[in-house]
């Protein structure tokens, strides 16, 4: 008697169309979804900085005739306020400068421009709910200014990251949902290609979840190599050093943010090629148990 | 071990493909099954094997009741019962080791468990020096004797055979027949679906005749 072989589990015959179709799929699904991931992530982020950031803090302004005096009495009754965590007073160079962005460079009458004295104070709460009480405390110590919370603004600028969210969500479903179908479909024609199989291990015992299982993990393995690589690409485009916002834009407009992934959102985007296995896992065993209640006993 | 009593199947479609069936195989019986084809050799086959549920009468195989089993029954009970086929049904990408492992992976069994079984089922059936070969480069015969293999593997206690000897020469029909009358004395219940009268009279085994499909004769043949 010769030495036996090893006998692997059963299996359907290799069809690389098959395999290379949920492959090439998933490599562009995968690629699609860390896109979106990280669009995600960005917007959360941009929208959890400009709502939350922008919901304490306020600027407080005073007329343009204003003296260095009564300005040095608005900030020493600033530095004792129990309301606030800071304050940053606006010079006239500073405001001349954001103007400049508005008016242009070469705007000259900008030197010449009545401007209001401005500081930048950052509140323990909200800046709505807290900006009467601060208005009121420095009425008291003798100085008239006007409180202008950044609330408002801030619901106007996390409304489009909210929105630019809700994008990146959706189309990470549609993308989940996508891979799902052509899962299903491939799954489907494996089993139509391989009926002889399917009746022969029914014919010796196996329960439909066997089979299920025996169609299940090629299409696992093809999901997760596939998602595996195009996260992996993605997420190589995604932290391309170039694609950053750099340390001088952030200076100019602080309100923005890098909206390259750090390094704990990484495993986010592990979980994509997993997130597509369990996929490919369901899909494939709804499709399997679909067509197999079709089928006679 | 089978207790059919006034079974008929109608398959979906209205044709009707047994009537009035009234059978009992004891365990360790061998028995033949004749007829034309078209007679309902092949749909007796089936309801035995679970793969038609029948229409009306009464079915009681292994001892459970055909009409009232379920899905998942039924794969358990199938692992008692060996089917062999004229057309042998094996699995091309497979080898003849794995075809003949096939049932015991699918009830579960560790390789350890089974290696040995299996070895000794091909070594019963002479196919000891082709364990890596795929169907592919078998004759006709050695393939019945895969086939038959994968049958027994389990150790069943029906073993059901539709044609056996239809797809191979002589020689090895006869040498299949005699694979099959040595599962009848390890008290394996065994039913053969085949057209070969002369196979049958050569057997000196009882024979049911299926004609149009109803029982026309029980006889053993001379």
């Amino acid at each position: 008697m010769s030495t036996a072989p090893t006998a692997r589990q059963p299996r359907p015959a290799r069809n690389s169309m098959a395999s290379w179709t949920v492959t090439l799929v998933s490599i562009l699904m995968a690629f699609l979804a860390s896109l979106a991931l990280a669009a995600a992530i960005g917007a959360d982020r941009l929208a959890d900085k400009w709502t939350g950031d922008l919901a304490y803090t306020a600027t407080l302004t005073l007329p343009p005739e204003t003296t260095d005096a009564e300005f040095r009495k608005l900030t020493d009754a600033l530095a004792v306020d129990p309301g606030i965590t800071g304050y940053n007073p606006i010079s006239r160079a500073a405001a001349e400068k954001e103007l400049a962005v508005l008016l242009g460079e070469d705007a000259s009458m900008i030197k010449d421009l009545p401007l209001a004295r401005m500081v930048d104070v950052a509140f323990r709460t909200r800046a709505r709910d807290e900006a009467p009480g601060l208005v009121e405390r420095l009425r008291r110590a003798g100085v008239s200014a006007h409180v202008d919370p950044h609330d408002d603004f801030a619901k106007r600028l996390g409304a489009p990251a909210a929105q630019l969210l809700d994008f990146a969500i959706t189309a990470l479903a549609v993308i989940a949902a996508t891979a799902a179908l052509m899962v299903a479909l491939v799954c489907g024609s494996s089993l139509a290609a391989h009926g002889e199989m399917v009746a022969v291990l029914r014919l010796i015992g196996a329960r439909d979840g066997y089979i299920a299982r025996i169609f299940e993990r090629p299409l696992q393995i093809n999901s997760f190599t596939g998602s595996a690589l195009g996260t992996a690409l993605a997420f190589a485009i995604v932290v391309w050093p170039n694609q950053t916002v750099t340390k001088a834009t952030l200076e100019l407009a602080p309100f923005l943010i890098d909206l390259k992934p750090r390094v704990d959102d990484w495993p986010s985007f592990v979980a994509i090629p997993l997130a597509f296995a369990l996929i490919a896992t369901l899909a494939a065993r709804v499709a399997v148990a679909i067509s197999l209640r079709r089928q006679e006993r | 071990m089978i207790e059919l009593d006034n079974v008929g199947l109608r398959y979906p479609k209205g044709e009707t493909a047994l009537k009035n069936i009234t059978l009992t195989l004891e365990p360790g019986s061998l028995t033949f099954l004749t007829g034309h084809s078209g007679a309902g050799k092949s749909s007796l086959l089936k309801l035995l094997y679970f793969a038609q549920r029948p229409s009306s009468g009464r079915a009681r195989i292994l001892g459970r009741d055909a009409s009232r089993v379920t899905r998942d029954q039924i794969a358990i009970l199938r692992r008692k019962i060996g089917v062999v086929f004229q057309n042998f049904r094996l699995l091309d990408h497979l080898t003849v080791f794995e075809n003949a492992a096939l049932p015991l992976m699918v009830a579960g069994r560790r390789e350890a468990e089974y290696r040995r079984i299996v070895l000794e089922m091909l070594d019963w059936v002479n196919l000891s020096d082709k364990l890596s070969e795929r169907p592919t480069a078998l004759s006709g015969g050695e393939k019945q004797c895969v086939a038959i293999a994968r049958a027994m593997v389990t150790a069943p206690e029906l073993i059901l055979a539709d044609e056996p000897t239809g797809s191979v020469d002589p020689d090895m029909g006869a040498r299949i027949m005699g694979l099959l009358y040595e599962m009848q004395q390890q008290r394996r219940t065994v039913l053969i679906a085949t057209h070969d009268v002369e196979l049958v009279r050569y057997s000196r085994m009882p024979r049911l005749h299926l004609d149009n499909g109803e029982f026309t004769e029980w006889e053993v043949l001379d």
